[in-house]
């Protein structure tokens, strides 16, 4: 190693130029590193040796490098405003992949019950999800957003339409896969949206839960009890005998649905969520 | 120039409970004004119309001229807001850079670069930098509460709104506490809520006393002082009424009140002044 004795031990100049471009290797590299860890005055010499641009441009480097400790900071800004916190993914998958898994492994022991139990459940998640959209769990800052110029009902809609997006198409492919014909199997999807959507408009006043649990509830009920009457028929005519899969119950829910989304539609810039009216 | 905060019959009710009640108010730019009261006269409440997050069930509230109950002009005030709630609840999975940069996000600061600075600038501000990469739920309670705070000065707004902002500090980061909002009353307006008369002593030009939804006191911090002149006295009857006496520091009673004839009266603190007037102790004169 080139080194001068200036009453103490100090890393030449041209060693220290090499080393900033990189052209030290092995052991001398090693030493001039060790060197400048403990010398201020050949840290200052390196730190002339470097030119002011490219002293900026390191620093910018770096400063990136600090500032995105996480892959939320390079998302873009609506998208990483939609993601909200790691767990609304994180349930949004964990959602999806129950809503297929668990009817089918079901169905595999007992088509029947499982087949019931799946029409009564399904419009279950996409409403819960709806409602989780609402939930503190789904926002990193809560009370700190509401004084915001971006916090708006938007971000509620675009966090609805992540987890819907995971959720009716597992729903879907859950209802194709599953014994019987797929359209009695799909009567929960238009309910499902109407819910969604009711939950919604709801939310902005009130906290929807109760509203969630009830329209839930009632579904669930109703599909059980009518199964229950239509339980010596063979499966496919007792599905197709189910109230909610009349003509009747579908075309309200596509109604209450489409009125639902009509009226957020119209007042989404004047809604807001967080806090009661 | 339009004043930054105008209240007229301001009121927010709860069902049947009147949170805030008729209130009239008038805050111009620039300074410090401090809101005390007991808890549930209505800070909190008059805070939150203030910043946009809660709508008044009557009355007319004019933050910068704008109208909160307008979408567009809303959001125009927010974008000279910051706003720092009681209690606000920070992802724990998150560290202290994420949180801010996320609420930096929500204030439209887009350019990425632009807004790490102010991130970086509002952390130093509030002495977070050496913990900024930590995760919030390894940090204190008085380290998230600046967590909060740094998310609030982001962008070095006109109006700054602070529930209770020195709660969960310690006398430390209190000093440095004053010292950012006296340094941000110079250019814009703090309004805080607190409980402590000190703070509102120290670093407030104005202190607006709220007992049950209403105004009761709206001067200097040393004119609350003031009110109590006359009225507090060592009281040495042996007979000690919480409600209007207590055991000072040096063993003496110090009461508040009507003095009796030839008791020896004190200097009044904004502690008395306050105290006077949240226990309805009335002041002759």
């Amino acid at each position: 190693m080139s080194v001068q004795d200036t009453g103490g031990w100090h890393a030449a100049p041209d060693d220290l130029t090499a080393y900033r471009q990189g052209h030290l290797h092995g052991a001398v590299a090693d030493s001039v590193e060790a060197h400048l860890l403990r010398c201020e005055q050949c840290r200052a010499t390196l730190a002339d040796t470097v030119p002011a641009a490219e002293q900026a441009a390191r620093f910018e480097r770096l400063a990136v490098a600090i500032d995105q400790p996480s892959r939320w900071s390079r998302r873009s800004t609506w998208l990483r405003l939609a993601a909200g916190t790691p767990e609304l993914a994180t349930a949004a998958i964990s959602l999806a992949v129950a809503f297929v898994a668990a009817p089918l492994a079901a169905a595999a022991l007992d088509p029947r019950p499982a087949t019931a139990w799946f029409l009564a459940l399904a419009p279950v998640l996409p409403v819960a999800g709806t409602v989780l959209a609402y939930r503190a769990v789904a926002d990193p800052v809560g009370a700190l957003a509401e004084a915001t110029p971006l916090h708006s009902f938007r971000i509620v809609l675009m966090r609805v339409a992540v987890l819907l997006g995971a959720l009716l198409p597992a729903g879907v492919l859950a209802s194709l896969l599953m014994p019987g014909r797929a359209v009695h199997l799909l009567g929960w999807v238009l309910p499902a949206l109407a819910g969604s959507a009711l939950v919604l408009a709801i939310g902005t006043r009130r906290d929807p839960v109760w509203l969630a649990t009830a329209l839930c509830a009632a579904w669930a009920v109703t599909v059980a009890v009518g199964m229950d009457r239509r339980r010596l028929e063979p499966l496919g005519e007792a599905l197709d005998g189910l109230v909610v899969n009349s003509l009747t119950v579908q075309a309200t829910a596509l109604a209450v649905a489409l009125l639902a989304v009509a009226h957020l539609s119209r007042h989404r810039d004047e809604l807001t969520y967080g806090s009661p009216a | 120039m339009s004043a930054a905060v105008v209240t007229q019959g301001l009121t927010r009710r709860f069902g049947r409970h009147i949170a805030v009640d008729e209130l009239d108010l008038r805050i111009d730019g620039g300074g410090v004004v401090g809101l005390l009261g007991p808890n549930g006269s209505g800070k909190t409440t008059l805070l939150r119309m203030l910043a946009t997050v809660l709508s008044p069930t009557e009355g007319r509230i004019e933050v910068f001229g704008l109208d909160p109950g307008r979408t567009d002009e809303r959001t125009a005030i927010r974008r000279r807001l910051g706003y720092l709630p009681q209690d606000p609840t920070l992802y724990a999975g998150f560290t202290a850079f994420d949180v801010v940069d996320y609420v930096a996000v929500l204030k439209e600061l887009t350019d990425r670069a632009v807004r790490h600075d102010e991130v970086r600038r509002t952390l130093a501000a509030v002495g977070l930098s050496d913990a900024m990469h930590k995760k919030v739920r390894t940090l204190s309670g008085g380290m998230r509460q600046r967590a909060a705070l740094a998310c609030a000065l982001l962008g070095s707004p006109d109006l700054l709104i602070l529930d209770e902002p020195a709660s969960g500090l310690d006398p430390d980061q209190r000093l440095q506490l004053r010292s950012v909002l006296s340094a941000h009353g110079q250019t814009g307006t703090v309004l805080l809520s607190t409980h402590h008369t000190t703070e509102v002593a120290a670093f407030c030009q104005r202190v607006l006393v709220l007992l049950e939804g209403r105004i009761r006191f709206d001067g200097a911090p040393a004119d609350l002082a003031r009110l109590a002149e006359g009225h507090v006295w060592v009281d040495r009857s042996g007979t000690h009424d919480p409600t209007r006496s207590w055991v000072s520091a040096d063993g003496t009673v110090r009461a508040i009140g009507s003095p009796p004839a030839g008791a020896e009266l004190l200097a009044p603190t904004i502690d008395d002044g306050y105290l006077l007037l949240a226990r309805g102790l009335t002041v002759a004169g």
